[in-house]
């Protein structure tokens, strides 16, 4: 079979994936800290055990981007010929089951804490010497999770959409929910603290639901992906424009009389058919080589085009 | 977010869910007890041992009479969810599958327990079917001895035989501890779940006393 191109990205996003590489390292390498402190000072809060099996589970869709951008970039071979940009897409949807799943376990765990009636108890911790109530370590911990999340996610926010890379994107969102999810439990130790047992499974079911509207949310993103639905744009937030602009790029063409663009996603790229009505039946196979160059200059994202001249447009090939 | 730690740090925090600590202080600290020499005895419905003479000191300190009240174990775990006592004495350990009814204390004592033989001889290299003296009315040890192919024996003097026991009471001339350590004990103490000033009360006494004279306090009480 003939494998198409070699290349993911030009110069300019080459140097954006490195940096978001390495913004990946450095918040995989922060959030392991993140939960190994939780983890030491959580004791019997089950806020504090939910959000440590958050900062856990929030590491899936950075190892998921670390590794699934590395398997992308592979060239393509006689095995795969179209490449492996859909290992994005894979990864992408394995980082929303491992949302949903943790976000099921931890609420089922919060009910049934709540149904046994297990009162949080937070007494004291020995810490050089003295004895200071443990719940302060926690809200250190909390903190040390929480604060550092808001600028990681906002750091991925800025750099998704220029890489067009949609692990990325969920990543940012999961770390901007994290604070949210850090205050939850600070009310929850604080609420114990207070004697207030119960808003401690409550934050914990708070922060449980928030896990699970992230990942079913992600799950139904990665599937309609995976089954190539209208490419929407990095953040989701509409369709995306990418297969207008090439149908305008082609019918400005002098001997295009009308054309109609269908596009699919391949993690970062686009692969796509275009169909056109010529006004002219000479030199046909130069003018179709010309306008594909044309449109994969047009923007880096449209990987491979395959333009068929066709008599007239028949309704169906144009997409609702 | 600050400001209102601060403010939190200055008041009364944490506080109890059902008020112990409040009410104990200047008056009755119901203790509920379970025989496990060394850290629990019960001579005359009285509580002896380590452990109740650790609770004798803190009830001093808060100004509270202790009332001693026996019981099995889910009674005295039931009873503590209940608030019908405070504290639970029972020589437990930090992973009691009681855990999460329990408002468990920070280990106050770590011990491990090991076996000796006679310095003159060298220790065996496997466990198997060799016998090993402990003392009477220890309940964990035989367990713990079986997992290594050892035969407990129960003796009150032990001569010729390999000794196997806590190891701050197999200090002695002219024995030498032998490999593997059969356990590590965190020990602790429990009150009602949600009780947390009562408990963070019950942490700083613990935390204050001096390690060197518990374990002389510990070796005391399992020579007896």
């Amino acid at each position: 079979m003939k494998p198409t191109r070699d290349f993911e990205f030009p110069p300019e996003q080459q140097a954006v994936l490195t940096r978001a590489r390495r913004l990946e390292w450095a918040s995989v390498v922060y959030i392991a800290s993140a939960a190994a402190f939780l983890y030491v000072t959580m004791g019997t809060s089950q806020a504090m055990r939910t959000s440590f099996w958050e900062d856990v589970i929030s590491v899936v869709p950075g190892i998921a981007f670390l590794v699934c951008t590395r398997i992308a970039l592979r060239a393509p071979s006689q095995s795969f010929p179209y490449g492996l940009h859909g290992a994005v897409g894979i990864g992408y949807l394995i980082a929303s089951l491992a949302l949903c799943g943790m976000g099921l376990f931890l609420l089922g765990e919060a009910a049934a804490k709540v149904i046994a009636g297990e009162r949080t108890t937070i007494g004291g911790m020995h810490l050089f010497g003295t004895t200071i109530w443990a719940g302060w370590p926690m809200l250190v911990a909390v903190a040390y999770s929480g604060i550092p999340s808001v600028l990681f996610g906002r750091a991925k926010a800025s750099l998704a959409p220029q890489i067009h890379d949609k692990i990325l994107y969920a990543d940012a969102k999961m770390m901007k929910a994290d604070w949210m999810a850090e205050l939850a439990t600070a009310v929850g130790v604080v609420g114990a603290g207070f004697g207030y047992w119960w808003l401690d499974p409550l934050a914990a079911a708070i922060v449980s639901l928030d896990i699970l509207k992230d990942g079913v949310a992600n799950v139904g993103v990665a599937m309609s992906d995976l089954t190539e639905r209208r490419p929407k744009k990095t953040d989701r937030s509409e369709f995306e424009s990418l297969p207008d602009e090439v149908k305008r790029l082609l019918e400005d063409l002098d001997w295009v009389e009308a054309a109609a663009v269908r596009l699919r996603e391949a993690g970062h790229v686009f692969f796509g058919e275009a169909y056109v009505v010529p006004r002219v039946s000479d030199d046909l196979p130069r003018r179709i080589h010309e306008a594909v160059e044309a449109a994969k200059r047009f923007d880096w994202r449209l990987h491979d085009l395959v333009i068929m001249p066709v008599a007239h447009l028949d309704d169906q090939q144009t997409p609702r | 977010m600050a400001a209102a730690l601060l403010l939190l740090g200055a008041c009364d925090f944490p506080k109890d869910g059902a008020g112990t600590l409040e009410r104990v202080r200047g008056g009755e600290l119901r203790v509920g007890i379970i025989e496990n020499a060394p850290w629990v005895r019960i001579a005359d419905g009285r509580g002896e041992g380590v452990e109740p003479t650790l609770v004798a000191g803190w009830a001093q300190r808060l100004g509270a009479r202790v009332t001693w009240v026996r019981g099995g174990m889910r009674e005295l775990v039931e009873a503590l969810d209940r608030h019908e006592i405070d504290l639970l004495v029972a020589g437990l350990e930090s992973g009691t599958p009681f855990k999460s009814k329990l408002g468990l204390s920070q280990p106050y004592l770590t011990t491990r327990v090991r076996i000796a033989v006679s310095a003159a001889q060298a220790p065996p290299e496997d466990w198997e079917g060799l016998r090993v003296a402990i003392k009477p009315g220890r309940v964990d040890l035989p367990a713990l001895l079986r997992e290594q192919g050892a035969q407990p024996v129960e003796l009150r003097e032990w001569r010729a035989l390999p000794v196997a026991g806590y190891e701050f009471e197999l200090q002695a001339p002219g024995l030498q501890f032998a490999e593997p350590v059969l356990a590590t004990e965190e020990h602790v103490m429990a009150v009602s779940a949600g009780e947390n000033a009562f408990l963070l009360a019950l942490d700083k006494y613990l935390g204050s006393l001096d390690r060197g004279r518990l374990r002389e306090l510990a070796a005391k009480e399992a020579a007896r």
